[in-house]
Parts: C-alpha cells; structure tokens; sequence
C-alpha cells in the first residue's frame, strides 16, 4: 500500500504488533506513546493515516484526535481502543475520526481501514 | 468444556486438591478424551459398561465404538454424535483426570453424577463457560459482603476468568487455598457513576507465561514488553467491561495502567480472589472507590 502510518498507543505491545503487520503490508510506520507525542510527530512526519488509542497518559487519544483535526482538517484518524463505548465512539465520530476498531482487533479490520484511507484520498497516487 | 466448572466443583469438595487440578489443566492440554469417558458423561453408558468394552477391547483388535454396539450398549447414532464430541474437544479434563490417576472411572461418574444433579446441568448446558464462571465467583464470596456492588464486582471477576481462557487459551479456577504473592502488581482504575480499582498481582515466571500466551510473542525475560502485554490484557479487559455496562445505560472511563512492584500489600480495601492457572498462581484485586 506504501502508505505512511502513525500509531499512537501507550502499549509497547500494540505498537510492536501494528508495526509488524504495517512495515507487512509494505507500509511506512511511525510510532508515539502518548497523544501529545502523536501530535508531534503528525506535524513533523505529515502520515497518510494515524492509529490512535484513547486511554493513554498526558495527553489522551481524543484530545490528541482534536489537536490534530485543527491541525489538518483532512486527517484520516482511526481509533483502535479498547474503551469502546457508546459514549467514546460517538464523540471520536464527532471529532473528526473515520472510524473506531475496538480492540482486540482482527488484522482484517486494519486491512480494511487501511483501504478506505486508500480510497478516501489519504494517500498520495 | 466441561473442564472450567467441573474443575472448580472438584476443588470446592475436596475431590481432587488444588496441586491436582493443576497437574490435570497441565496434562488435559495434550489429550483427547476416550469415547468411554464421553459416553459416561452423556449418560449413555455407565461404569461397569465402559470397563467391560475396554476388556473386550484388550482380547479384539476392534474399535469401542464398534464393539459398544455389537453388546448393545450404543446405537450406532450414538457413537456419531460421541465421536463428533470427542472432536469438539470435550471432556478432556475427565480424560485426563483417570489418566493421572486421581480418580476410576466408577468414581469419574459418581462425581460427574453428582455435579450435573448439583447444579441441574445436561450436556449441552455444561458447555457454556459463561454460567460457571458466575457460578463459581459467586460462591467464592456471597453478595451480602459485597452489598450493591456485587454486580459489578461479579461481572468484572468472571468477565476477567472468561478472558483469560480466550486470550490465553489456558483454564482459570479460582483457588482459595491460594495465599497472598508478592510479585508485579498491574493496576488500573476505572471511574464514573461507579468506581473500581482493579490490580492483577503474579510473580516472574507466570507473569512470563501468560505474557507469552496472550501476545504470541517469543519473550525470553521479564521485561516492558513483557510487563507490558500483561497491562494490555488488563487493559482490554477492562474496555470489555466498560462496553458491557455502556450496553447497560451505565457510562464508565478507564485510566491508564500502572505497573510496579507489589510488595505485600499491593492494595487497599480491595477483594483479593487467587486465581490458579496450569503455571501458577494470579492475585485480581478488586476495589470499590466510589
């Protein structure tokens, strides 16, 4: 796909496993720990796509999912948490997020995500 | 499976002793049930029946089914549908409760008999992990100590044993013989209209373990990869948990989750429940803070 994808995750975990199955479909992986982090690194790497969790310390995925928005209106953010709520979805649905993955996730539903960012324009070409 | 419960209902009598039950979850995970411990727990042959084939059986190079039926004990529908549960993986903690020793097949069936009467199961209903894990964590501390929390407190405890089967893949009994350990203690708390503390307490070598269970990964030591696949686990979880009480009307959040040396007292006012797996000994704690 050659996208450039950004995870922001606390887990040590999930961003090694995000990793492995993006760098496996030939995407570009950039990582941050904590939501003031990823939006540090949104700026600086520009990603076609930005994994981002919502329980994280400092700065958490939803405000972190804000920041960016007004950053960059056109950024294609997916959710990946497990604190998927009525409540959590909705509010990252009204924030700008393309979509929520609850976690634990199937490889099939980043795929999938990863496609409607190809097909949204998130990608260059 | 009828292993989780049946498991558990072994312990709380003394039929088999905790030390037991582990050596069977260990060895249960590389045998497949005989067809005559099937049979008997279906209620379709007894004891004496299953030991008579099994005699046959040394004399006759003929399968227990086939020579099941020629004494008349099965149809040959029967044997089917035995067989399709010998695949499904059924009863494999009966199997390997007779192979270790710990109990006859007379004794095997008087206990199994007495258990489905005790808690008014079939076959069918034996399999649905859900109900034995309530069941269980409710006898474990009754409602009157918990008082308007038990709900919560009851749907977090079996919630977490249920997870740890499908995560892990490995057998969870609560075990409570089980003493206080002093290990790494991965905590994390959960607010809004209710409040829960919850800590997981275990030492190195479990903590290894179940790491490696729940991730898939190769981890040779304890690290914060290694700690942290364990906070993941908890932290997923917990989000299972918040999901099932946002279905309920009832709107939780989580924070983050801490890890750190337990010592030995590794939280406050909290419900300390041991929880015993094929490789050791867990301590989940739960607590009330609001």
């Amino acid at each position: 796909m050659e996208l450039r994808v950004l995870v922001c995750d606390d887990s040590m975990l999930i961003r090694k496993k995000m990793k492995d199955l993006l760098e496996g479909l030939k995407c570009c992986v950039f990582e941050a720990e904590n939501g003031s982090e990823g939006f540090k690194m949104y700026k600086d790497s520009k990603p076609d796509a930005v994994f981002m969790d919502i329980v994280m310390p400092e700065t958490d995925g939803l405000e972190a999912l804000r920041l960016i928005k007004e950053y960059d209106d056109q950024a294609q953010v997916i959710m990946l948490s497990s604190a998927g709520t009525a409540t959590k979805v909705l509010e990252a649905l009204k924030r700008g997020a393309i979509d929520f993955i609850q976690k634990p996730f199937e490889i099939e539903q980043i795929k999938a995500t990863l496609e409607k960012v190809v097909h949204t324009g998130g990608a260059d070409g | 499976m009828v292993s989780q419960y049946f498991g558990q209902y072994l312990l709380t009598k003394g039929i088999l002793s905790s030390k037991q039950l582990c050596d069977v979850l260990a060895y249960e995970q590389s045998v497949r049930a005989f067809l005559g411990v099937i049979a008997i727990d279906a209620g379709v042959m007894n004891a004496q029946q299953v030991e008579k084939v099994l005699q046959i059986q040394h004399r006759r190079d003929r399968k227990f089914g086939e020579i099941a039926v020629e004494e008349g004990y099965l149809t040959s529908g029967q044997v089917e549908h035995l067989l399709q549960t010998q695949q499904r993986g059924y009863l494999t903690l009966s199997q390997a409760i007779v192979d270790r020793g710990y109990l006859s097949l007379a004794q095997l069936q008087a206990a199994l008999e007495s258990y489905k009467v005790e808690n008014k199961l079939n076959l069918a209903q034996v399999g649905s992990r859900h109900s034995h894990f309530d069941g269980a964590v409710q006898e474990f501390l009754d409602s009157d100590a918990l008082g308007t929390n038990a709900e919560y407190f009851y749907d977090y405890v079996a919630l977490t044993m249920r997870n740890i089967v499908r995560f892990m893949g490995v057998d969870p009994f609560i075990d409570t013989q089980g003493t206080p350990l002093d290990g790494w203690l991965i905590c994390q708390d959960i607010v809004g209209e209710v409040g829960l503390s919850i800590g997981l307490v275990m030492e190195d070598s479990v903590l290894l373990n179940l790491a490696r269970c729940y991730s898939g990964e190769k981890l040779t030591k304890i690290d914060e990869l290694t700690r942290d696949c364990m906070a993941e686990f908890l932290n997923e979880n917990s989000g299972i948990f918040l999901v099932n009480m946002s279905d309920r009307g009832l709107e939780l959040d989580l924070k983050p989750q801490q890890i750190r040396k337990a010592g030995t007292k590794p939280m406050e006012n909290a419900y300390r429940i041991p929880i015993r797996v094929s490789c050791g000994q867990l301590d989940l704690y739960v607590a009330f803070t609001k």
